[in-house]
């Protein structure tokens, strides 16, 4: 640790081009002001630190300068000690305004966050016809306060915690106070403790290592970046974690039941909710084994298929070059590939790809026979039905072992696909999500609720 | 050492992989039948699909056996809808029957001679389904209700359906 003074400060940022000093006189002494120009408000720090600074402080002595700025004379909301060169530069990049006295030990922050900051926006990828509007932001003041306006009530807590070494990130822990389960709290504030990574500016970065070191495409931390479904969470007793400069808020434990849960089923009578549950679990199930089952069909047991199918898929496959299950990860991998060309490009030219690739070229290869109908029509089907599934991360681990699934498939019929089937539940039993079973509520032997959506009258939560 | 029960794994993959008893046939592979006419010529069995592949052996059995043999590609004979028996072959109904390579529920058909063209014998009785099968035809033999087999009245390339239709 370093005293705080001006030199040292200079030292850390090293010759930073935004890091502004200003030499203020005050009460007959000189002090010196440090802030960041862009995290700060030059008005504020005009109005609220310099000008009372140099008009208010009485003459004296350095440390006397130095109680009277913290005894109220510079008149800012909020105000903290720095002992230590490190800590004033950790106040100037959470946007403080710094006034270093020469000689003392002690510096001063005055909080002069500038206001510029992304206003909650509708959010894009959990969209719903009705419910809340509002998505978390990048600012973690913001989002806090978002949860706050949902949350109206004083057992809603906040821990925070800074994580990270290189760029440290603060981490605000959400949660309702008599909800939330202590044993996870405790296990929760314990990996954040114990939290050593370099910075946490990824959404990956957090679910790994707030997790460990999970082995698994399958989302172990649940992101939402709906502040409403964030709060219904919270009220079932889960667990929030906020990170600044993330506009998503995390949510756990995670299991298969809550990860198929959409915020539009609660906006819904429960009659449609359930219906949607049921399309969602079957577009689940098409995502995941139809193009298995389709290429182990093809492959070894025509039989099975009714004779007006089987001709038709026997027709559209004559002139086609390629082997079903070659045909079939090619198109799956096309399939990928154009998500994620689409993804990475501005929308406009995105959805151009989009529709270039999919129906142009799609069907290009079709007429030119490079491709069978029914197979473009069964991994188009899968494609479609993953994007029916409500959580992404989920929708791309499918994704991965709906090629392992089509290999074995391809490879040994539907026993392989049936074995593969079993390594996914197998692996889907041995995971935990802070002490909660990944496969709940189906592993509990009762599903209820699950699948089909309860009235909100017989629902204990009532959210 | 660390990793020997990996690589030994993966091993026991790729041996299985290559080892694997059950080789698919690709569905490009397969040549459908959908008609199937049995006749017999000088004491021999002769068989016949839409997809022209033909068959002669002793028995039915050896028929199929040989006309599987001699297709182009893989003959499929899973997708057969129809079984047409010319005259002096109505004996081999149930043969046809027990033989296990015919659907159960493919049709059974009498035909007073050799259509020309069997395409359009099969387009016709697609459009007018008759109601005998194999697996009623099995039944009878078992002992069950007598089937009413239709009967096909081929005149060069005028069709009629004679007995067993449905309606």
């Amino acid at each position: 640790m370093t005293e705080p003074s001006a030199d040292a400060v200079r030292a850390l940022f090293g010759g930073a081009a935004d890091l502004v000093e200003r030499r203020v006189l005050a009460g007959g002494q000189t002090v010196t002001v440090f802030f960041l120009d862009g995290l700060t408000s030059g008005s504020q720090i005009a109005d609220f630190v310099l000008r009372p600074l140099s008009r208010s402080l009485v003459p004296g002595t350095m440390e006397e300068l130095f109680r009277q700025a913290a005894g109220g004379a510079v008149c800012c909301a909020s105000m903290k000690r720095a002992a230590s060169a490190e800590a004033v530069a950790d106040g100037l990049v959470h946007g403080s305004c710094a006034v270093l006295f020469p000689g003392l030990r002690h510096a001063l922050l005055f909080e002069t966050k500038t206001g510029e900051k992304r206003s909650p926006a509708p959010p894009e990828s959990e969209n719903t016809v009705k419910g809340a509007k509002d998505a978390f932001t990048e600012t973690m003041r913001t989002n806090t306060s978002l949860v706050r306006r949902h949350l109206r009530t004083p057992r809603l807590r906040l821990e925070a915690f800074q994580v990270g070494e290189a760029a440290p990130a603060s981490v605000t822990l959400v949660y309702l106070d008599g909800r939330a389960d202590p044993e996870r709290l405790r296990r929760m504030r314990g990996r954040l403790g114990t939290l050593r990574p370099e910075s946490l500016l990824s959404p990956a970065a957090v679910e790994e290592l707030v997790t460990g070191s999970r082995k698994t495409a399958f989302p172990m931390l649940e992101y939402t970046e709906r502040t409403d479904k964030f709060c219904q969470n919270l009220l079932l007793g889960r667990l929030g974690l906020i990170v600044d400069g993330l506009p998503e808020g995390f949510l756990a434990p995670v299991c298969l039941g809550r990860l198929m849960d959409s915020p539009e089923d609660r906006a819904v009578d429960y009659v449609s909710a359930s219906c949607l549950r049921v399309l969602r679990y079957l577009a689940l199930l098409i995502s995941l084994l139809l193009p298995a089952v389709y290429t182990a069909m093809a492959l070894f047991h025509q039989h099975m298929l009714p004779t007006k199918l089987l001709l038709a898929i026997i027709g559209s496959k004559k002139d086609v070059p390629f082997p079903t299950l070659l045909e079939m990860l090619a198109l799956l991998a096309a399939f990928e590939l154009l998500q994620e060309a689409g993804l990475h490009l501005p929308q406009a030219i995105g959805t151009a790809v989009s529709i270039i690739g999919g129906l142009v070229v799609g069907s290009a290869a079709v007429e030119a026979k490079l491709v069978s109908p029914a197979a473009l029509i069964v991994a188009a089907s899968a494609g479609v039905c993953g994007f029916a599934l409500p959580n992404r991360d989920l929708s791309d681990a499918i994704r991965i072992w709906r090629f392992g699934l089509t290999l074995l498939g391809g490879l040994f019929g539907l026993p392989g696909v049936t074995f593969g089937f079993l390594a996914l539940l197998v692996h889907l039993s041995g995971l935990e999500s802070l002490g909660e079973a990944y496969l709940a509520p189906f592993s509990a032997g009762t599903a209820g609720g699950a699948v089909f959506r309860a009235r909100y009258q017989k629902r204990e939560d009532r959210t | 050492m660390k990793h020997f029960g990996f690589w030994l794994s993966a091993l026991g993959c790729v041996l299985v992989c290559f080892l694997w008893p059950a080789r698919g046939t690709d569905v490009s592979e397969l040549q459908p039948a959908q008609l199937l006419l049995i006749e017999r010529r000088d004491g021999r069995v002769t068989v016949a699909c839409d997809s022209g592949a033909r068959g002669v052996g002793n028995d039915l059995d050896a028929a199929l056996g040989d006309m599987a043999r001699t297709a182009q590609g893989r003959l499929y004979l899973e997708t057969v809808d129809w079984v047409l028996f010319t005259p002096g072959a109505e004996d081999l109904i149930s043969a046809a029957a027990e033989s296990g390579k015919l659907r159960p529920a493919a049709g059974v058909c009498l035909v007073t001679q050799t259509p020309e063209k069997l395409p359009d014998a099969l387009a016709y009785l697609n459009a007018h389904p008759g109601t005998d099968t194999l697996a009623r035809e099995r039944a009878a033999a078992l002992g069950g209700p007598a089937a009413g087999t239709p009967i096909l009245s081929v005149r060069g390339e005028r069709m009629e359906l004679l007995l067993g239709v449905d309606g």
